[in-house]
């Protein structure tokens, strides 16, 4: 090991980016930077982020270590291409034979849409490696191509690789069941990934379980680093009493999903709203609509239609996070139902300080998460009934709520920052290369 | 240069619009359908038929060799390509014998008969009056190749599975109420 160890972090979703992986991406860059790494990203073009999403985080950018070097990998995206007038001419004019050209180049290199990636990261690694000798190939996911790359980095290097699932790949987290067969090309890499790699990484305990039941060759290699708080993006939340006789304020942070259960939490606010403690209640989402400009409409509409006192306010710009919190008096998390999923916004809806109702089944990891936060309120089923008995008790909550209640709130926050569940696995990880 | 298979039925004239002219004009919205298969060919010629009875016009540009679809309105401009695409490179050998169906038929062919269909289509454009079209609905991959051509013909129309409201709003129209699924 050089005496600076060099991680070379395979993250195409790294910021400008936006979503919900991209915190733990860029917090893995910096927690390594802090450690006293070097840290080399490898990271998609900030032009393939406008096409896909409409708009990149340059806030979210100025929060990347100084210290961290990025490199832009040029992705290929033709495949993801669906406006016929933005097409190659090879793809707009024989579309049955470049989709078969496609698909063989994806069965040649990796089984996933993102296949053309991962000759472009080996190269990109290798030339890396050429400058500046790499210690260590660390891939999060997805893409998934990017664990392949990992793979073939670690094998060309001879350098060990961790890969950190923040998604899983052959299991349906929100179904709970296999998304591939023992003999599919997935299953086969995935397992050659994971059998292959130093530590492999996930986000909560019952994944952690599927990793070790799935793959028992690298059990004891299979560690849970948790999603964190983002001290340094969301920052201090002003607190003050509820002024007695003003309206409630609730509200959604984060990204507004289709596959949240915006229905039955609407439903729910329909009831709440009934309630003398919710009279004149305003509920406001604030965040992207989706992930890709395509979902916005439909996600939008279904806002606009939610009924009195909802709003949709449009993205968060980072300054603006804290002082954003700080005008709501209950902080709602809606999450799918699955034991596999975790809430990323969960630690910063910790951080405001203030009652925080769960809308996804208990048997969700966030359960866990927030077992020790003293204002949480989780439905046990995710109904409009329930819907509106936690508003109301969360309302309730608002109210008589104390600063000392608050300071408590603040301080199990805190001990759920990025940097402190990373340390284990990042210290594991260097006593692995000093071997 | 034979004449093309087409039926062109008298319509109103066309408004006189500057080719390739940003902003809104005011005139008929003129559509043109690239359905060269039959795929969706029901709501194609219903959606077509709702263009032209709402003031627009419409072109429904096929390969079928054969008769009107049924139920198009008779205003809607026909287009036929087949006797076209026979009559384009090896199809000119071929398309006179028995091999032709089997060719016509096969594979390798049918991948490269969308880019053959735009290759006679070229021949026609004129009946398009590609400088008038503000819309191309795609049914199909297949119909990418004349999509694609046309837009890079005439930049400023839109490619769509569906007609925008903006088409009717950029020719100065009411957006009409889009026909009931049959």
């Amino acid at each position: 090991m050089t005496p600076q160890p060099h991680v070379l972090l395979l993250g195409m979703q790294f910021p400008p980016a936006r979503g919900s992986g991209v915190y733990r991406i860029r917090s893995w860059a910096n927690h390594f930077a802090r450690r006293g790494w070097a840290v080399t990203v490898l990271a998609a073009d900030r032009d393939y982020w406008v096409q896909r999403s409409g708009v990149v985080d340059d806030e979210l950018a100025r929060t990347v270590d100084p210290r961290v070097r990025v490199i832009e990998v040029k992705v290929a995206r033709e495949h993801l291409v669906n406006r016929v007038d933005k097409m190659s001419w090879a793809h707009a004019n024989f579309p049955r034979l470049w989709t078969k050209g496609h698909q063989l180049v994806r069965e040649r290199i990796f089984p996933e849409v993102y296949a053309p990636i991962l000759p472009h990261f080996v190269a990109r690694g290798l030339a890396v490696h050429a400058r500046h000798r790499v210690d260590l190939v660390f891939a999060t996911g997805n893409p998934y191509a990017q664990y392949g790359a990992a793979y073939e980095l670690g094998r060309l290097l001879r350098r060990p690789y961790a890969v950190d699932y923040h998604d899983p790949w052959t299991l349906n987290p929100l179904t709970e069941s296999d998304v591939y067969g023992p003999r599919d090309p997935q299953t086969l890499w995935e397992r050659r990934i994971i059998e292959n790699a130093a530590l492999t990484v996930t986000v909560n305990e019952p994944l952690a379980q599927w990793y070790r039941d799935r793959y028992p060759v690298a059990a004891r290699r299979v560690r849970v680093v948790e999603n964190g708080l983002a001290e340094d993006v969301v920052g201090d939340v002003p607190w003050e009493p509820v002024p007695a006789g003003r309206p409630a304020r609730i509200g959604f942070v984060g990204t507004v999903r289709s596959d949240l259960p915006i229905e039955e939490y609407l439903d729910g606010w329909a009831l709440a709203r009934k309630e003398p403690e919710l009279a004149e209640a305003t509920m406001d989402f604030y965040g992207y609509l989706g992930f890709f400009t395509q979902n916005e409409q439909a996600i939008r509409q279904r806002l606009e239609a939610g009924g009195e006192g909802v709003a949709y306010r449009g993205p968060v710009p980072q300054p603006r996070l804290a002082a954003t919190y700080a005008t709501l008096d209950v902080l709602a998390m809606l999450l799918p139902s699955s034991i596999y999923m975790t809430a990323g916004k969960g630690y910063d809806y910790m951080s405001a300080g203030r009652p925080v109702i769960g809308v996804h089944d208990p048997r969700n990891h966030t359960t866990e998460v927030f077992r020790n936060y003293p204002l949480f309120f989780g439905v046990p089923v995710v109904t409009p009934e329930a819907v509106r008995d936690v508003l109301v008790a969360s309302v309730r909550a608002s109210r008589v709520q104390t600063r000392e209640e608050y300071e408590l709130c603040r301080a199990e926050a805190l001990r759920h920052t990025w940097d402190l569940n990373m340390a284990p696995v990042a210290a594991e990880l260097e006593e692995r290369i000093r071997g | 240069m034979a004449e093309p298979t087409t039926s062109v039925p008298e319509a109103e004239p066309a408004p006189v619009v500057t080719p390739g002219a940003a902003g809104p004009r005011q005139g008929r919205p003129r559509v043109v359908a690239a359905a060269v298969e039959q795929a969706r060919r029901a709501p194609v010629v219903e959606t077509l038929n709702w263009v032209i009875e709402n003031g627009g016009s419409a072109v429904l540009v096929t390969a079928d060799g054969g008769d009107r679809s049924p139920g198009l309105h008779p205003a809607v401009e026909v287009l036929d390509l087949r006797a076209d695409e026979r009559r384009l490179g090896l199809n000119r050998l071929l398309g006179a014998t028995p091999a032709w169906s089997s060719w016509n038929g096969s594979k390798p062919y049918r991948m490269l008969r969308p880019w053959l269909l735009w290759r006679a289509l070229r021949r026609r454009l004129p009946m398009l009056r590609l400088e008038d079209v503000d819309h191309v609905i795609i049914v199909h991959p297949n119909s990418w190749p004349i999509a694609w051509h046309l837009h890079r013909q005439n930049p400023d129309l839109g490619i769509a599975y569906e007609i925008p409201e903006a088409v009717w709003e950029h020719a100065g129209r009411p957006v009409p109420p889009r026909p009931e699924a049959s």
